[in-house]
């Protein structure tokens, strides 16, 4: 009977959780229509075509897209009950989604330098709230999987730890499903 | 329950379609705009179903409506968006130049 109970919680915590990502997705559904709706008032300075640079964007995106494929192997595992293999997995899903968060910032980084920050015109606005909202995310979920890490290594994959980690595998797959439409609308698109 | 496979042929599957998608808008083949979203929309779908494991099961009934509820909402407010600015007297989104004079004109901005 408690373990039908406590079942029957974690598939409703899941459920919570399912329709954070929901709204989620659609505060950024209005960010992308307003980087749309205002990506051509660039007020006379360079567009997204001479300031993005496609292939260090590709190389960002494949890291993000392998930590994506590192998290569902430890997410396999997890369902395995494999202390040892989840936490390599999950150990590498942070490795690379830091270095994807360290690409990140570098590219806005040399952008502001070069004298393209938010502030100069509405489209690097839009920009770079999307980006950098993207970005917010990114490290939550850094941080999340560094605390996960710790309570994998001291608790082992009890039934709670498990429930917890299903989660964080679900939030990180959702970032990258977010990051294919800021690659395609927000780079591609600029170059076309 | 996913298999290793499953999530292996998910990645390859993805980063097929962004290197496609890339390299389609880097030699600047013909109508990009429309297959690069439909590249993008297929890839969404891939990792949905390869790495989120979402299934018509009655089991995930609500999540599955949850989805299908965010979608529409998604695409009011993008589709919505986009057709309004499109059609505002100041035309917002236009690449006009006459509508931006015209403007600049009226309230004296001066690039």
């Amino acid at each position: 009977m408690t373990e039908i109970f406590h079942q029957h919680q974690q598939e409703n915590s899941f459920l919570g959780f399912w329709l954070y990502l929901m709204t989620d997705l659609i505060m950024f559904a209005a960010l992308f229509a307003s980087y749309i709706v205002l990506k051509n008032n660039n007020f006379n300075s360079p567009g997204g075509e001479e300031l993005f640079n496609l292939s260090l964007v590709l190389f960002s995106t494949i890291v993000l897209l392998t930590s994506s494929f590192t998290c569902g192997l430890a997410g396999l595992y997890v369902e395995k009950r494999n202390v040892r293999a989840t936490s390599f997995w999950l150990l590498l899903t942070l490795i690379l989604g830091s270095f994807f968060l360290f690409l990140g910032y570098k590219e806005l980084n040399n952008l502001v330098l070069e004298g393209y920050s938010w502030q100069t015109n509405a489209f690097l606005s839009a920009f770079f709230s999307l980006i950098i909202l993207h970005g917010l995310h990114i490290a939550a979920g850094i941080l999340w999987i560094t605390v996960s890490f710790f309570q994998l290594r001291s608790f082992g994959l009890s039934d709670f730890v498990a429930s917890k980690l299903r989660r964080l595998f679900l939030f990180w797959h959702f970032l990258d499903v977010v990051w294919i439409f800021i690659f395609t609308i927000v780079y591609l698109y600029a170059h076309i | 329950m996913p298999t290793f496979k499953h999530i292996l042929l998910g990645f390859l599957f993805s980063l097929l379609l962004t290197l496609v998608a890339f390299f389609w808008v880097v030699k600047g083949m013909p109508s990009a705009g429309l297959f690069i979203f439909v590249l993008a929309i297929l890839q969404v779908m891939a990792q949905v179903i390869f790495f989120l494991h979402m299934r018509a099961e009655s089991s995930q009934k609500w999540n599955n409506l949850f989805f299908i509820s965010t979608m529409g909402v998604v695409i009011i407010v993008v589709a919505g968006c986009l057709w309004i600015m499109g059609h505002l007297n100041y035309n917002m989104m236009s690449s006009g130049m006459k509508t931006d004079h015209e403007i600049m004109e009226k309230e004296a901005i001066h690039k």
